[in-house]
């Protein structure tokens, strides 16, 4: 028999396990996001990704292969699958951080990759934005390099406001981790405003 | 006095390892470099440091040789350092959480050498060669003084050195022009050895590295005693 607990641990297992294979398989999509809900005729999929098109492919052949695969492979009964656009792509945690994870595995420098997603984010409206990139390659010493730009809360509650992502990125040298803190253009509770009389 | 060995653990002589190896023989005044497999990168140390192609275990009787282990139980103390002839610190560019890997390549493969520690955090191979030559001196490293971890603030970043380094005079001993590569050529290294797969070495800059002018500011982390440090174990290297 199989307990609640059980049950909850492998609804987690599958998800880690699908979101990794999709990470892996739909990087050029500017994959960000799966979420899995299980209905009477089978379970839908919904993917969130940057350019919706590159997951569906040409008349669909792209998710035709996807359902397949995740029929196989995940012993996904009957999946149906949605894509959606992730709205505004530069205030998203997840896209920026794997869009500079992208640029690093293209041999372009870090610091200049974390500097133009910074830029990108604030010119997108963000209140805040924070790169942290952190690695270790090899015969070079392990250590983290953190970029800001305006203001991100790390406590109370707009701390909960914060959209935050980490992104491993494995290269032939070594290992590097990203993470991109965003502060939405959001009103911060308790703001003070001052009436022009 | 004690002999101060680096024996380069790394597969490549990078330019961080080389500047780290370089302020270490101005701190020692003489220093030997070992294991430099590369006829090329051994051409650059050469300019400051005695080098050998071989091991020290090759060079010397394992009964003569004291290693920096951070893995050793002991302490190291001054009277250690009257009784060995050498004292070998791993020429190792470490991780950060530490992958005890002074212990698997220099320590298990020396039988009969004696290791010592310099407490439960990882320092910078200077940092280790600078902490040796006081206890040389006599001070009990109990009294030692360190910063956990270093924050080099430049033009709009902020780079954190997750290591221990010891203090002099209220000042991290660390060498200036480390500092300057790691905010200057350090990315360009780093996107060539993603690029191409190739660890950039010394001997590829022709033994000179220009490094251009930057400002930058120096922030100390934790300022703690080594003995508060044993108190806590290695959890308090955390920064």
């Amino acid at each position: 028999m199989v307990t609640a607990a059980k049950a909850f641990l492998q609804r987690g297992l599958q998800y880690m396990e699908l979101n990794a294979f999709l990470a892996r398989r739909l990087v050029h999509a500017g994959y960000v996001d799966v979420q899995l809900f299980r209905t009477p005729i089978g379970t839908r999929i919904v993917i969130f990704a940057e350019r919706p098109a590159m997951v569906i492919g040409r008349r669909g052949a792209n998710v035709r292969e996807l359902q397949a695969l995740l029929q196989s492979k995940f012993g996904i009964e009957n999946p149906q699958i949605d894509v959606i656009e992730v709205a505004n792509p530069d205030l998203n945690a997840k896209v920026v951080a794997y869009g500079i994870a992208r640029a690093m595995a293209r041999g372009i420098k870090f610091r200049r990759a974390a500097f133009v997603a910074l830029r990108r984010v604030m010119e997108a409206g963000a209140r805040g934005v924070e790169v942290i990139i952190s690695g270790k390659l090899t015969s070079q010493r392990a250590r983290f390099e953190k970029f800001t730009a305006g203001v991100v809360y790390k406590s109370g509650m707009p701390r909960e406001m914060v959209d935050e992502a980490t992104v491993q990125v494995l290269l032939k040298p070594g290992m590097y981790g990203v993470k991109v803190r965003i502060m939405p253009p959001v009103e911060v509770p308790g703001t003070v405003r001052v009436r022009e009389g | 006095m004690v002999t101060v060995v680096i024996e380069h653990l790394e597969p490549v002589l990078t330019p961080w390892a080389y500047l780290e190896y370089r302020h270490a023989a101005e701190l020692a005044g003489e220093l030997v470099v070992t294991n430099v497999k590369d006829e090329s990168e051994r051409r650059c140390v050469e300019k400051f440091a005695e080098v050998h192609p071989h091991s020290i275990k090759d060079l010397a009787p394992s009964e003569d040789l004291l290693i920096l282990d951070p893995q050793a139980e002991a302490l190291l103390s001054p009277p250690d350092l009257q009784r060995y002839e050498y004292v070998v610190v791993g020429g190792i560019m470490g991780n950060f959480p530490p992958r005890g890997r002074t212990r698997r390549l220099l320590t298990a493969a020396i039988r009969g050498a004696t290791s010592r520690s310099l407490g439960p955090c990882q320092f910078s191979v200077d940092g280790a060669v600078f902490t040796a030559l006081e206890i040389a001196r006599g001070l009990e490293l109990r009294r030692l003084w360190v910063t956990l971890g270093l924050t080099l603030e430049g033009e709009g970043v902020e780079v954190h050195l997750p290591f221990c380094y010891p203090l002099s005079e209220g000042r991290a001993v660390v060498s200036h022009d480390l500092l300057t590569y790691v905010l200057t050529l350090l990315e360009d290294d780093e996107a060539y050895s993603i690029a191409t797969g190739r660890v950039r070495s010394i001997a590829d800059y022709g033994c000179q590295l220009e490094l251009p002018p930057v400002e930058y500011t120096l922030r100390l982390g934790r300022v703690v005693s080594i003995a508060s440090l044993l108190k806590d174990g290695y959890q308090a290297c955390k920064p």
